[in-house]
């Protein structure tokens, strides 16, 4: 029995998935930027909130959109009920830095222990 | 089917019919597929940067405009080129510059800010570059500078 032919089509499928499932959760159209020396270090145990700002500006805290006026409140609820988990801020390269000095501002303002650029390596240009 | 005639007398005997079996090939090409698309997507690092808490922001000197030997202040304006202390430098000469500033004052703290329009990857770009000019220590100042 020829058995390439079905391989072949359920480990596409098994790709797919792969690529959607992934896809479905990120859900939101941020594309990071990318540099050449990020930290190394990975060396926190606890999950850092994820707070996102996607190109037109929209908010999104953990995948679910944020309307800018209930963000404070939101982040300083989640920051009392877990005061050692960090934030990563998730920008799109082309969003206004105005609008990312802002929300450092409202993270500075709570007291997050930790803020952190959500950035990708950029591999080949040695400084 | 040429080939079957001169190799009839042969084929009868063994009755060997050649056929690579790709499965495998096919098998180990597509998980390599899969780890590499699995992967890919986690390759997200982190760059941690400093924001002062609210606390300690009064202790902290507010970082104030180029003043000779006031702190080094690395900006990135609407245009995107990257400043020091109002200075513009091209990227290629900014991480050497810095280097020999932060040598000079024999500190490695630098204060960070950027135009209101400037575009976030840029921002980005500038940290990046003033931590290759060795900047252990990068504060984000969470207020327009003047």
């Amino acid at each position: 029995m020829n058995v390439t032919p079905l391989v072949d089509v359920v480990l596409v499928l098994l790709i797919v998935f792969m690529v959607v499932i992934p896809a479905m959760e990120q859900g939101l159209d941020v594309e990071v930027p990318a540099i050449v020396h990020p930290d190394q270090r990975q060396e926190s145990a606890i999950d850092p909130f994820l707070l996102s700002v996607t190109r037109d500006g929209t908010l999104y805290f953990e995948n679910t959109p944020m309307d800018p006026e209930h963000l404070e409140s939101f982040l300083r609820e989640a920051n009392r009920r877990e005061p050692q988990r960090k934030i990563v801020l998730r920008g799109d390269r082309g969003v206004h830095y105005a609008r990312v000095r802002e929300l450092l501002h409202v993270c500075q303002d709570i007291g997050f222990p930790g803020v952190s650029l959500r950035v990708n390596h950029r591999h080949g240009e040695a400084s | 089917m040429g080939m079957d005639i001169g190799s009839a007398k042969g084929r009868k005997q063994g009755r060997s019919h050649p056929e690579m079996n790709v499965t495998p090939l096919v098998d180990v090409v597509l998980v390599l597929l899969i780890i590499f698309m699995v992967v890919t997507p986690m390759m997200n690092e982190h760059f941690w940067i400093h924001v002062p808490s609210r606390a300690t922001d009064e202790a902290e000197p507010a970082p104030p405009d180029p003043a000779d030997e006031g702190p080094i202040v690395v900006s990135v304006n609407a245009q995107g080129q990257i400043q020091i202390n109002r200075d513009v430098y091209p990227d290629a000469d900014f991480p050497v510059r810095l280097r020999r500033m932060l040598a000079a004052r024999g500190e490695r703290r630098v204060y960070f800010d950027a135009d209101d329009d400037a575009p976030f990857e840029r921002a980005v770009a500038a940290l990046d570059l003033a931590r290759a000019g060795g900047a252990a220590h990068i504060a984000v100042t969470t207020e327009a500078l003047p």
